[in-house]
């Protein structure tokens, strides 16, 4: 299942995108990783409320999810929303502290590539493509997740599938390191020996 | 709006209902976000080899993957394409990246956007307002988005053009005799599919004479409901609150038999 068989470096990165995240009231969760992060992340902080597009609000989480329809996810939680109200109330409402997202591509500008490798319309590699992330302007932080950098960290993404907004902090947690940027300002604030 | 009388055993009711709703070259909405994805009427219309299709689906999972893999789908709008918990898609794969069996032409949105353009499309309204393209390279690649001001402060806004398939194909828990349709659990797209679209075929787990609403469950009325087949475990393998629950092995399984043609051309051939 997604998020199985990370290295030691890749478990380390989800812990440290966890303590990140665990201080906010509110978290927006994506796919595969980024649900590992969030049992972590609710382990530090019971009261964190964790929401998902497919409408979940308030989820307890036991187990990484195993898809974020997962049954186990809307038999524990306060409710089950109907979609428009997570994509156009918490998340185009801004009621959503934090949230954090796996990415195919990512770089130091804040933009985020889920859709191709190459160009578009010839790609080398087709990916998912945007699902809800760009509709996640989170209030206060936005973590991308990777657990292997491993060249998806580049100067300028193939493709920009969304931006994340520049007026919060940003957070990219690798199995490298951890990188911080807001408003224009930017550094490395941990590499992983 | 003509409604087909309904039938209680699938086997004979689907292939019937599938061929009465849904024609080779139509606009046609499949919902049903990671539950109450509806596999049987999807493995219909691979039966009956109905192409040219124009899907519109949030997120392109199995039954995406199976239309496009068998050739049936030449244009795509959808925001997601993956096998939730696995990964990958292997057939939309290869038919983006290599033209295999055919090339689609893609209209990608984000799920929030998609969701909203259904709605549109059931309001009667000709576009939905959205942020969430801006300094995105979708629009230079979608003709759905279009970048508008808004007419009271100015802001830069992206405009997504409704969507009205013509047809829109669900499945739910129950319906009652009069086509009038319950469904629980994650719910989204759907009812605003059924809305916006010209007709609707639902199959569902179970008709009864009259439903007894439930807490938190959503109707599709049946006014929007052309067509409604019973058609138990018709989302197999995704999952039915109440019901059954998804088969993750399933899942798996298509992730290995989808990345081999020779298994693949085996499937398709007995679907």
């Amino acid at each position: 299942m997604a998020g199985d068989g990370l290295t030691p470096r890749g478990e380390e990165a989800v812990k440290r995108a966890a303590e990140l995240v665990a201080r906010y009231d509110s978290l927006f969760v994506g796919v595969g990783i980024a649900g590992r992060c969030a049992v972590l992340a609710q382990r530090l902080n019971p009261a964190l409320t964790v929401v998902f597009e497919s409408g979940i609000v308030g989820a307890a989480l036991s187990a990484p999810p195993r898809s974020i329809s997962d049954r186990r996810l809307y038999e524990r939680c306060r409710y089950v929303a109907p979609q428009e109200e997570i994509f156009d109330c918490w998340l185009g409402g801004r009621r959503i502290d934090a949230a954090v997202v796996g990415a195919a591509q990512v770089d130091l500008h804040g933009r985020v590539n889920t859709t191709v490798i190459g160009s578009y319309a010839a790609p080398r590699a087709r990916l998912t493509g945007a699902g809800g992330a760009p509709e996640v302007r989170p209030r206060r932080a936005a973590v991308v997740l990777l657990a292997a950098a491993n060249g998806r960290v580049v100067e300028s993404v193939d493709f920009v599938t969304y931006r994340l907004p520049d007026d919060i902090d940003r957070w990219l947690v690798t199995d490298l390191g951890v990188w911080h940027a807001r408003s224009g300002e930017q550094r490395l604030v941990a590499v992983t020996p | 709006m003509t409604r087909a009388p309904f039938s209680v055993t699938a086997a004979e009711a689907l292939p019937n209902a599938v061929k009465a709703c849904v024609c080779s070259g139509e606009t046609v909405a499949i919902e049903g976000f990671g539950q109450r994805i509806p596999f049987a009427a999807v493995h219909e219309i691979i039966r009956q080899r109905i192409g040219d299709l124009h899907l519109v689906r949030m997120g392109v999972d199995l039954v995406g993957d199976q239309l496009i893999g068998a050739g049936l789908v030449s244009a795509l709008t959808f925001s997601w394409a993956g096998n939730p918990g696995f990964g990958a898609l292997r057939r939309f794969r290869a038919a983006v990246e290599r033209g295999q069996p055919r090339s689609l032409t893609l209209e990608e949105l984000s799920h929030g956007s998609l969701l909203a353009a259904y709605r549109a499309g059931a309001a009667g309204l000709p576009f939905a307002v959205t942020r969430s393209f801006l300094d995105s390279d979708l629009v230079a690649h979608c003709s759905l988005v279009a970048p508008i001001a808004c007419p009271f402060s100015g802001e830069r806004l992206h405009a997504v053009r409704a969507i009205r398939p013509d047809v829109a194909i669900l499945h739910a828990q129950r319906a009652d005799r009069m086509g009038n349709v319950e469904l629980r659990g994650v719910v989204g797209a759907e009812r605003y599919a059924a809305f916006a679209a010209s007709r609707t075929l639902v199959t569902v787990e179970e008709i009864i004479e009259e439903i007894t609403p439930r807490p938190g469950s959503v109707f599709v009325p049946a006014e929007v409901n052309t067509t409604v087949v019973c058609a138990p475990r018709g989302a197999y393998p995704s999952g039915v609150d109440g019901y059954y629950d998804r088969d993750d092995d399933a899942y798996a399984e298509w992730d290995a038999l989808s990345g081999d043609d020779a298994r693949f051309a085996r499937w398709l051939a007995t679907v």
